[in-house]
């Protein structure tokens, strides 16, 4: 049961990703990331029951939390007040983008069999899921060019390290966890207040416009 | 070492009072070198020392030192050389270089020491290439003392570019050795059976490369007419004497001895770089009229003659003629210690003149030894020396090299033994050469009349500078006079050497040098000496007691002065003309008329050399990496997004690699 459930969110984390390559909408985006981070406090939860791990509750909570609520409504602060609600002209378009997306993930399954099996008989699922959302993610961050894109690209990278950390070794140190999520908080709330210069001094947050700042 | 290193310390403390500056920084630099003359004598009559300088735990790794006999002998030179040096830069840098700068100069002057000491005597890898290093940039530093003037940032800049490609080279190879034996000490890398087959070659080629390049010989000498003019005169007599040394040391360490028995082509290839280096260095050298420049060719042409002997003897070893190899190396042995005397003097006479006369243009002096008699004296007996004239200490080294390529020719079989005598004969007409060459630059500079006011007013310099050049010409004279106790001390290193055996009875007496097998020729180069003096005397003789008839040149009915004199240019043009075909000269006459052509109120006229080497192969060469360079500018766009793209191709590539083996 509790394996299925595992696979399932797993899978729900995939999905998301996908769909994130998929939209447009910032917006949209930004909820999913959200969602991503719930399944992702799914699997914490999971887990913590299945080998009686009571500090992976608090792991759980702090991704639902933090990931989950305060950095989306953080994000969509930030988009709010920009005003800009689309991404207009990625570099590939988006049917492309997802074939080349169904191709990593490929990639990361393919790899992820080399990886040891953990006790419960489903890591590599686990770790392949993980594997192929960091390919993703670096994807979206070549081909987007909204600064919010590629803050959501790089959240995404991090969900998927802390699912393979999950995968492999079944919960990190509690230390370990929190620094890393105050990390990944400190790092949007920067990217936010850099998404706002951008925009100050560019009227628009397209990344590859920061070349023009070379002498 | 450590006294270099105090000295350096207390040159840049005492940064701001020149006087007492100068004072410990040489006064250090003349102290340290004494101990490493006492250190490779001690060596060399009793036996290697060694020692540790410190030790990385983590890593395991040991810097230690071990002065081999070769690395004694080196040593000696070294210390032999700076002794004189330091002490002519006492009063030298009080002149040419401004206060402000003595600190540096002292200070870069005693760290160049200690590092040129530590390269000899490194024990391992780590070490020798960091005091390569350090070596490279101290001397980068003392090259640019007069960085306000262009052409030296342009020299030093060339000499910085030329020494890291080499050192390049250095360290590719040096990795290769250190993995391939799994440890970092020379006694392991240059055990001589560490790698086979066709990696031994590539391994030869690229220390060559890179020792080449130290060494200044042609094709790799191009940084080296640029540094030496460039830098203090008491500094290019140190560079010309020990830097050179240092590439020639790495030549013996590892081309020659550390590859294992050296294969017969390294031995021909060495010696055809040598010749090539002998004949060009010396007609390079007859084209120039700055004195210095002059002088740094030369040294190219010395280095070439110090790889013949190498090259000889590296060939026969390769080919089990064991005694002849051990005359190869001797005389390229000798030749190290010669040129290093010689050099460092003619380079000190030429600082004393440029000091004197505020110029370096051979055609704007003459007549200076009314001015300065003491360094005309010095001056003539480093270019007797370097001409190679008995009974004078460059005639003993070149000697013995004529005989190891003569005899080569006798015992050698095929091939090379063809390129021995070839070989010989590119090396005597380097000898008439540099004869014709040094002619030039002592008769335009110090005989006639003077040709500007320079020279007019120069004076002699003050016993500072004069005592240490009277101690190198004492040293040539005393070399040249006693070859055999010099042989007999490199008998000692050459005992310490794989593949090599004395022949029976080498060093005789004091007096005589008998290189080959019993019946071959022993020379008394005093004896050969005073024969010389005594024809020279006799013709006088004859010519004196013919009666003169002393009247003025007919002047073609125009009036002569000093600036109608015959110029170094002129003495040099028939053999300009002769090698036309190498040197590519160009000249441009340029007559400036008032009333008529025919009565020219200024003629001016410029002659230049082709710089063949640098049109031809660097000038493709550098034209080529920055074609290399912009192309791959493409790469560098500077666009986030590509980078991005980049990290994701590379890893995905690496995960589909790496997975895929598993």
């Amino acid at each position: 049961m509790s394996n299925n459930l595992l696979v399932l969110s797993a899978a729900g984390m995939l999905v998301t990703a996908f769909l994130m390559v998929g939209q447009k909408a910032l917006f949209t985006a930004i909820r999913l990331y959200g969602a991503q981070s719930w399944l992702l406090g799914v699997v914490a939860v999971t887990i913590a029951l299945a080998d009686d791990r009571p500090p992976l509750f608090v792991t759980a909570a702090l991704t639902a939390g933090l990931k989950g609520l305060l950095i989306p409504w953080f994000l969509m602060r930030v988009v709010d007040r920009i005003g800009i609600r689309r991404e207009i002209e990625p570099f590939l378009n988006v049917p492309a983008s997802l074939l080349i997306c169904l191709a990593l993930t490929v990639v990361g399954y393919r790899v992820s069999t080399g990886f040891p099996e953990g006790a419960r008989g489903v890591a590599h699922h686990v770790i392949g899921v993980g594997l192929s959302m960091l390919l993703i993610g670096l994807f979206l961050m070549v081909t987007r060019k909204k600064a919010v894109t590629q803050i959501l690209a790089l959240l995404t990278v991090e969900n998927a390290v802390f699912l393979i950390a999950l995968g492999i070794t079944s919960g990190m140190p509690l230390v370990v966890e929190l620094g890393i999520s105050f990390d990944v908080l400190l790092a949007v709330l920067v990217l936010g207040i850099l998404v706002h210069r951008i925009v100050d001094r560019f009227e628009s947050m397209d990344v590859s416009r920061l070349s023009q700042l070379k002498g | 070492m450590a006294v270099y290193l105090t000295a350096a310390a207390a040159s840049l403390v005492l940064a701001r009072r020149p006087r007492l500056c100068r004072v410990a920084a040489f006064g250090g630099a003349i102290l340290g070198s004494a101990l490493v003359v006492a250190l490779a004598v001690s060596v060399l009559a009793g036996g290697p020392v060694s020692g540790r300088l410190g030790a990385h735990a983590a890593s395991g790794m040991t810097f230690g030192y071990a002065v081999t006999p070769l690395a004694a002998w080196f040593l000696l030179v070294l210390g032999l050389v700076a002794v004189p040096v330091a002490l002519y830069s006492i009063g030298y840098l009080a002149h040419a270089v401004p206060g402000a700068k003595t600190a540096m100069v002292g200070a870069s002057f005693n760290v160049l020491l200690a590092a040129v000491a530590l390269v000899f005597a490194a024990a391992d890898v780590v070490t020798f290439l960091f005091a390569w290093e350090v070596m490279t940039l101290s001397t980068a530093a003392l090259v640019a003392t007069e960085h306000e003037i262009r052409s030296t940032r342009r020299a030093a800049y060339m000499y910085l570019v030329m020494s890291h490609v080499g050192t390049g080279a250095l360290l590719a190879g040096f990795l290769v050795l250190a993995s391939a034996s799994g440890s970092l000490s020379f006694e392991a890398v240059l055990a001589g059976n560490v790698v086979s087959g066709w990696w031994r070659d590539a391994l030869f080629v690229l220390f060559f490369l890179g020792f080449g390049v130290k060494a200044g010989v042609i094709p790799l000498h191009v940084w080296l007419p640029e540094a030496h003019p460039a830098a203090p005169s008491s500094i290019s007599a140190l560079m010309s004497a020990v830097l050179i040394k240092a590439g020639i040391y790495g030549l013996f360490r590892v081309c020659a001895f550390g590859l294992g028995v050296p294969d017969v082509n390294w031995g021909l290839a060495v010696m055809a770089v040598g010749a090539l280096s002998a004949i060009l260095g010396v007609l390079y050298a007859l084209a120039q009229s700055d004195v210095k420049r002059l002088l740094a060719y030369s040294t190219i042409e010395n280095a070439g003659i110090i790889l013949l002997g190498l090259g000889a003897g590296m060939t026969a070893s390769a080919l089990g003629h064991r005694e002849l190899a051990a005359i190869g190396i001797a005389a390229s042995l000798f030749h190290v210690l010669n040129h290093a005397l010689f050099k460092g003097l003619l380079f000190l006479s030429a600082g004393s003149v440029v000091m004197a006369t505020g110029t370096r243009h051979i055609e704007e002096l003459g007549g200076l030894i009314r001015g300065m008699p003491w360094t005309a004296l010095f001056f003539l007996v480093g270019a007797l020396a370097v001409s190679g004239l008995p009974p004078l200490n460059g005639f003993a080294s070149e000697w013995l090299t004529f005989q190891a390529l003569l005899m080569g020719f006798a015992s050698l079989p095929g091939v090379t033994r063809m390129s021995f005598p070839l070989a010989g004969a590119l090396l005597a007409m380097t000898s008439a050469l540099v004869a014709a060459c040094f002619v030039k630059a002592f008769g335009t500079a110090f005989l006639a009349f003077p040709r500007g006011r320079a020279a007019t007013d120069a004076h002699e310099s003050p016993a500072v500078m004069l005592v240490p050049q009277g101690l190198l010409a004492a040293l040539c004279i005393g070399v040249g006079l006693f070859p055999g106790a010099v042989l007999r001390t490199i008998g000692t290193v050459m005992v310490s050497l794989p593949g090599l055996r004395l022949p029976r009875d080498a060093p005789q007496a004091t007096f005589t040098m008998a290189p080959g097998p019993a019946g071959f020729d022993h020379v008394v180069p005093l004896a050969l000496g005073l024969t010389l003096m005594a024809g020279l005397l006799g013709a006088a003789l004859l010519a004196a007691a013919r009666a003169a008839r002393r009247v003025p040149t007919w002047g073609c009915g125009g009036e002569l002065g000093a600036a109608t004199e015959y110029t170094g240019t002129a003495f040099s043009k028939p053999l300009m003309m002769i090698f036309k075909t190498v040197l590519r000269p160009t000249r441009e006459v340029e007559a400036l008329a008032d009333v008529s052509p025919y009565f020219p109120r200024e003629v001016r006229y410029r002659t230049a050399i082709e710089p063949v080497f640098e049109r031809y192969l660097y000038g493709p060469l550098t034209s080529g990496v920055l074609g290399a360079a912009n192309r791959l500018k493409v790469v560098q766009a500077g666009s986030l997004h590509a980078y991005l793209a980049y990290v994701l191709v590379l890893g995905v590539g690496l995960l589909i690699w790496l997975g895929g083996k598993r």
